[in-house]
């Protein structure tokens, strides 16, 4: 199911977006994302997803890669969006004697666009960019943090671990509830009940799957040592500044325009 | 009898990531068969074996049991994963074996055929290592009686001993079984099959007896 998200999947490309490094898109989503959660609004909703979509379009991205969100987000959706609509709120719609107020519901929305806008970027991200650079643009945005004694080398290292460590436990994940879903139901626990504790022995395992994952990130990060993590940085090229316009761009339109 | 006709699949199909990984397979498996599928890593072993437990459709050709399409036929289509522990969902050796409605008498069979004492049942799944886990999901197997089973490299990361327990264990699943084992390992793996497939790049390249096995290893 996690799989389904395609995190983390680099696309090949030869684009513009392609040929930009790491840091200028990590760097122009951190700042966007930071800008956009000072003014949330409808502009910057718009901005957001006008951006995903020129970047998108840059990177000439097949819309293969979009995921397809399992049912159970879905459904959670529909549950966050119903509680929105029963919340009330202006503007008040009269439909015959029924009068709905649609604030809730409005702001729901806006909730979820923000969100799924800002995952769709973070994708884009992924999609373009070979997930080892991921680290080192991270070392290079986090160097300033050296000044308070932020230990910037080993949170690289255990950066670069997780990224590797992802596709394993995506694929534990799928495992897990690929064989719950053949495995023939409980006798005695059928119905809501037999689902539910069965999905607590389900999360329980996939738990117990991540917790050992993360611990062999512990002790790999132990055998290896301290680390100094030293990146050579090239200067920016055309591409790189052509990529955090965009980005900086959105940020400055979000913040200008008023919520 | 479990047949696979005309199967190709592809991961991720459709997407940019597609990555062929099973060609033109066609095979057939009896009741008894003892079945070893090899071949170097990337050969489609795996992806083979999941298609042979009904845990993934194929993307082309049919996959079926008696006529049954393996996907729907998962329910009675056992597999030992090399994970194993991906697979044992309670929390306890009795809570894991008795979620499959066998009698508490089948259950207590099924631990003494692994060689486990009885007090076993009461261990939780992560006090077990690795091979112990792998005998308790062999366990399952052998309490629930399935005629189809399918093994994921189970002689991965065990020590000589747990080796040759999980062999004799396995040896005590019903004759009228059919066993499919995945392996890489043909030496340690010999015991376990009389058939030998051999894959390479997603495609069969040789199809023998035991006896072919035994001379090759040798």
């Amino acid at each position: 199911m996690i799989s389904q998200f395609n995190l983390f999947r680099y696309v090949e490309g030869d684009t513009v977006v392609h040929k930009a490094d790491a840091r200028p898109k990590v760097l122009g989503l951190t700042v966007l994302v930071f800008v956009f959660s000072f003014s949330p609004g409808w502009w910057g909703v718009g901005i957001v997803w006008l951006l995903a979509a020129v970047l998108f379009g840059l990177a000439r991205l097949p819309l293969q890669v979009l995921p397809k969100p399992p049912k159970l987000l879905l459904y959670a959706m529909g549950i966050a969006m119903f509680f929105g609509v029963v919340s009330g709120g202006d503007p008040i719609v009269n439909v015959g004697n029924l009068s709905v107020g649609l604030g809730g519901a409005i702001v729901q929305l806006r909730f979820l666009l923000v969100t799924l806008g800002l995952l769709l970027l973070a994708m884009l991200i992924g999609w373009t960019t070979p997930a080892a650079d991921l680290p080192r643009a991270a070392a290079w945005i986090m160097a300033p943090l050296r000044w308070i004694r932020v230990p910037i080398d080993e949170l690289v290292a255990a950066l670069t671990l997780a990224v590797r460590a992802l596709p394993l436990v995506a694929d534990e994940f799928t495992t897990v509830s690929t064989l719950w879903r053949t495995r023939p139901k409980r006798p005695g626990l059928e119905g809501v009940n037999g689902r539910l504790v069965e999905g607590i022995d389900v999360f329980a395992t996939l738990t117990t799957a991540s917790v050992r994952r993360a611990t062999e990130l512990g002790e790999a990060l132990e055998y290896r040592g301290p680390m100094i993590v030293r990146h050579q940085h090239p200067s920016w090229r055309l591409a790189d500044l052509a990529v955090f316009v965009l980005l900086a761009g959105a940020s400055v339109g979000i913040y200008l325009v008023p919520v | 009898m479990v047949r696979l006709q005309g199967v190709h699949h592809t991961h991720s199909a459709g997407t940019p990531w597609a990555r062929p990984a099973l060609h033109d397979i066609n095979l057939n498996f009896v009741a008894g068969d003892r079945v070893l599928i090899t071949g170097v890593n990337g050969s489609g072993k795996s992806t083979l074996a999941w298609i042979l437990a009904g845990l993934s459709a194929p993307s082309e050709g049919v996959a079926e049991r008696d006529g049954e399409s393996l996907v729907d036929e998962a329910d009675d289509i056992g597999m030992l994963l090399q994970h194993t522990r991906l697979q044992l969902l309670r929390p306890t050796v009795a809570t894991e074996l008795g979620a499959f409605g066998c009698s508490p008498e089948r259950i207590r069979w099924a631990v003494e055929q692994i060689g486990f004492p009885l007090s076993t049942l009461e261990r939780p799944i992560d006090s077990l290592s690795v091979g112990q886990q792998r005998r308790v999901g062999l366990a399952v197997l052998l309490a629930r009686g399935l005629p189809f089973v399918v093994l994921d490299e189970p002689m991965a990361g065990l020590d000589p001993d747990a080796r040759r327990q999980l062999v004799q264990a396995i040896d005590r699943l019903p004759l009228t079984t059919t066993i499919v084992t995945v392996t890489h390992d043909l030496v340690d793996s010999a015991p376990l099959g009389t058939r030998v497939i051999e894959l390479a790049a997603g495609r069969i390249v040789s199809d023998s007896d035991g006896p072919a096995l035994h001379r090759e290893v040798a």
